[in-house]
């Protein structure tokens, strides 16, 4: 290590003093006296510390990290239209409070005191009043919003069905709240505008058992920004499907949105793991609803709040695969590398199962990317890889980086440190290079017989 | 035409060679030709399969060449037609310089090669 560094520097310093002033650091001495001992005051300083980094213990062995555990949030608040919603959703409502702490409200809203949340999730559901809360940020602090608009009663505005201010926060994420009721002349009930459809996001943190029967719909349609990789339409209509009509007779607009392109619901996952449900309706929440209403409606609750599809990390270990002493990498080492990784479903952590949970050796570019393995011997959520350092040397990252849809972005890496060969770790007598050892020895042969030849020549 | 005068000339060469150059200069120049041709080897070796660890074909090719120039510079300073050059410098002086010489050199090239 480092002694051997500093130790010419030591001296050097040794050496070079007697040009400092010591007039600055001692202004009341002798400096007769002073200028011979003041040169050796920096050197011993810096032999001390050379000493002390060739005796200080190197790093310690196979490194293990922990992701910090989160607290279970309660805390919702449900905002209605009226006091008298409350009657009309009293199942859902019910099951809302079997697991969470809830507070209805209809005005009087604060969000956020002194810079802290008062409330971990909010539902806002099917409230027309122009509130202005700042919803994103509410997001963006970790927390979950449920965002229920109105199904458009005949002849009135779109803004009965939800107010500006969250029309707005949802264009900013990406989605769009049209102007109109889906309708479906060909996959209806009773009414051309209680739609059925089947179409749901194949996901299996958002429905662990897809439903079965299609849902019953009656609310306006949404459009979802293309290429948003965290958006997820979650219900989509069925593709005879479209929004409309807005406007009567001649004035009618041609729909905004056809087909499979007009969802019902959508999520958004956002990178600090808190999640967004738009819904178009909240007719699919009545009491009176079908069975597969409630079904769907409380599976896409369960994701929204972060009860299912959070993935989190623990016990990261990465080391070498064979314990020979030496703690730091090294070019073409064999390490391993292992990370326990659960999944949140409902109650509690179960352990995650997954073929392409990749890990990346990286440095600006990755060298290594491969599958970790599943370990089924401990089937606790453990998943190992071994693989070859590859031979270039840096600080490398062990990385991982997981998004998949419906599931919270698992993210993190550790760093590692490459080194290259020591001068004492280089191959030795190297088969290929036998000719050339050959050569210079018997370069040294010939010279020790030509010396004795030329010695005992007489002339 | 040119081919029988070449011929004729390179016998005279070897005739007047034989005759007239004393026994030292002869021993150097047999170890001259020997670490020349082991340099080529080498030299094809590597060519061949490859300079895989390229510092030990830098050292024996150095140690040969290296050799070869202190031979070069002994069988000078031994050839008696010289003398007048080197100020009567005793042939012993002489080899002990080609020695000194040599032991170095194929001390760094046994440690390059590594």
């Amino acid at each position: 290590n480092h002694f051997f560094e500093l130790l010419p520097l030591s001296l050097f310093s040794f050496v070079r003093c007697p040009t400092s002033h010591p007039t600055l650091f001692f202004p009341h001495a002798d400096f007769r006296r002073m200028h011979k001992r003041l040169p050796l005051l920096p050197s011993l300083v810096l032999l001390v510390i050379s000493l002390a980094v060739l005796v200080s213990p190197s790093e310690g062995g196979a490194t293990v990290y922990t992701q910090p555990v989160t607290l279970p949030r309660t805390r919702t608040l449900v905002l209605l239209n009226s006091e008298a919603d409350k009657e009309s959703y009293k199942t859902f409502f019910g099951f809302l409070e079997s697991f969470l702490e809830v507070e209805y409200r209809t005005t009087d809203v604060v969000l956020q005191k002194y810079g802290e949340f008062l409330y971990d999730n909010v539902i806002i559901f099917g409230s027309t009043k122009d509130l202005d809360l700042n919803i994103l940020s509410f997001v963006d602090g970790g927390n979950n919003v449920m965002i229920v608009s109105q199904p458009l009663r005949e002849g009135e505005d779109p803004e009965t069905a939800l107010p500006d201010y969250l029309r707005e926060a949802a264009i900013e994420c990406g989605v769009y709240f049209t102007d109109a009721n889906v309708v479906d002349n060909f996959h209806h009930d009773s009414v051309n505008n209680q739609i059925l459809t089947s179409n749901f996001v194949k996901a299996r943190p958002i429905f662990r058992t897809p439903p079965k029967s299609p849902i019953v719909y009656h609310g306006l349609g949404l459009m979802v920004e293309k290429h948003n990789p965290l958006l997820i339409p979650i219900v989509t209509a069925e593709s005879t499907a479209f929004t409309g009509p807005v406007g009567d007779g001649e004035d009618t607009a041609s729909p905004q949105a056809m087909g499979t392109d007009v969802a019902l619901a959508v999520g958004l996952q956002t990178r600090n793991g808190s999640r967004v449900v738009f819904v178009g309706s909240t007719a699919l929440f009545l009491d009176n609803a079908p069975s597969q209403n409630l079904a769907l409606v409380q599976e896409v609750t369960l994701w929204n709040l972060q009860k299912r599809g959070v993935l989190r990390y623990s016990e990261v270990e990465h080391r070498k695969q064979i314990e020979d002493g030496r703690t730091t990498y090294r070019i073409r080492d064999f390490l391993h590398f292992s990370v326990k990784v659960e999944e949140f479903v409902d109650t509690k952590w179960v352990p995650f199962r997954a073929e392409d949970l990749q890990l990346e050796f990286t440095m600006i570019d990755p060298y290594i990317r491969q599958s970790l393995k599943y370990d089924l011997a401990k089937n606790d959520g453990t998943y190992t890889l071994d693989f070859q350092a590859p031979d270039v040397y840096g600080i490398f990252k062990f990385a991982v980086d997981y998004r998949r849809v419906g599931y919270s972005p698992l993210i993190f890496y550790k760093q590692a440190t490459v080194r290259p060969l020591k001068l004492n770790e280089y191959e030795r007598y190297i088969p290929a290079a036998f000719p050339y050892y050959a050569c210079t020895f018997s370069v040294m042969a010939s010279f020790i017989l030509f010396a004795r030849l030329f010695l005992g020549m007489k002339e | 035409m040119d081919a029988l005068q070449a011929n004729k000339i390179v016998k005279e060469f070897k005739a007047n060679y034989n005759k007239n150059t004393p026994d030292r200069l002869k021993l150097c120049d047999v170890f001259c030709v020997y670490y020349g041709c082991l340099a080529s080897i080498v030299t094809v070796y590597c060519l061949v399969f490859g300079s895989y660890p390229f510092n030990a074909f830098l050292s024996a090719v150095f140690a040969c060449m290296g050799c070869f120039v202190l031979t070069v510079a002994l069988r000078m300073q031994s050839n008696p037609n010289n003398a007048a050059q080197f100020k009567g410098m005793k042939i012993q002086t002489a080899f002990s310089h080609f020695a000194l010489c040599c032991t170095l050199l194929i001390f760094v090239c046994v440690h390059f090669m590594g």
